[in-house]
């Protein structure tokens, strides 16, 4: 490629691992580490370099949604077969005042699947007999993604 | 008093270079290089040229109760050329700064 008469070099940029995490449009040749001369043609960004060639890079691990309150409440009721009766139970339930605390003083509506407190609510539920450990998996399992 | 033309001169760009990174990870240093990320570039006249960084890093720290993401896009990222040839993307923020996102361009003037 040239722009203003000035050749115009491209390159990608790829980590220890050999997955493209950047590209380069530069002025001319440049010679260095971790970096890679491709065509226009080329899109390499994700991918990785392996025996001189670019292969597909590996699967990004799945990104799960964060879920209202209410939404999260749904999950207790389906993966986790929990009933409104009992959904009334555990909020009366003083094994598990705590954690309704945190719920109410959160200051926020998101339910995050990768907090730590969403794994301690959801074992309080399990350690006192509101959901199953198969249950548990099963709401973990199914978490929603994006 | 200086004119628009004698600012903005014609041909005054030499040249540009550009580049684009997708969580590219960030080295460790220290002081404004807490963590940072290096980029090759062809060789351009420091004293006359320019660099520009849009985007941020991204942290894993935890993201408290029931709230936030794994991924948080918190720091604030400073381009400078190091070297005629070493483009620098860093920040002077927490450790956890692990991965950078965004695009960068080398202006370099006549």
């Amino acid at each position: 490629m040239e722009s203003g008469g000035v050749r115009i070099m491209r390159y990608a940029q790829i980590n220890e691992t050999n997955i493209c995490v950047g590209t380069s449009n530069l002025n001319g040749e440049v010679t260095a580490a971790y970096t890679i001369p491709i065509t226009d043609d080329v899109d390499p960004l994700g991918k990785k370099w392996e025996n001189g060639a670019w292969v597909d890079g590996p699967v990004p691990a799945a990104s799960y949604k964060i879920l209202t309150k209410l939404q999260a409440i749904e999950r207790l009721m389906t993966d986790g077969g929990m009933t409104p009766a009992e959904l009334v139970t555990a909020k009366a339930d003083a094994n598990l005042a705590f954690y309704w605390m945190i719920w109410e003083f959160a200051g926020t509506d998101d339910v995050n699947r990768a907090s730590p407190n969403t794994a301690a609510v959801l074992a309080a539920l399990r350690d006192n007999g509101y959901i199953t450990q198969a249950e548990l998996d099963a709401i973990m399992a199914n978490w929603p993604t994006e | 008093m200086t004119t628009v033309s004698e600012l903005f001169p014609q041909s005054a760009i030499k040249s540009i270079q550009e580049g684009v990174l997708v969580g590219a990870t960030n080295l460790s240093g220290s002081g404004e290089d807490k963590k940072y990320h290096d980029i090759t570039i062809s060789a351009v006249d420091t004293s006359k040229s320019i660099a520009f960084f849009e985007g941020s890093t991204s942290s894993t720290l935890y993201p408290g109760l029931y709230y936030g993401n794994s991924t948080y896009a918190i720091g604030v990222v400073q381009a400078r050329l190091t070297s005629s040839t070493n483009l620098r993307l860093s920040t002077a923020s927490g450790s956890n700064m692990t991965t950078i996102t965004g695009r960068w361009k080398v202006v370099e003037y006549a």
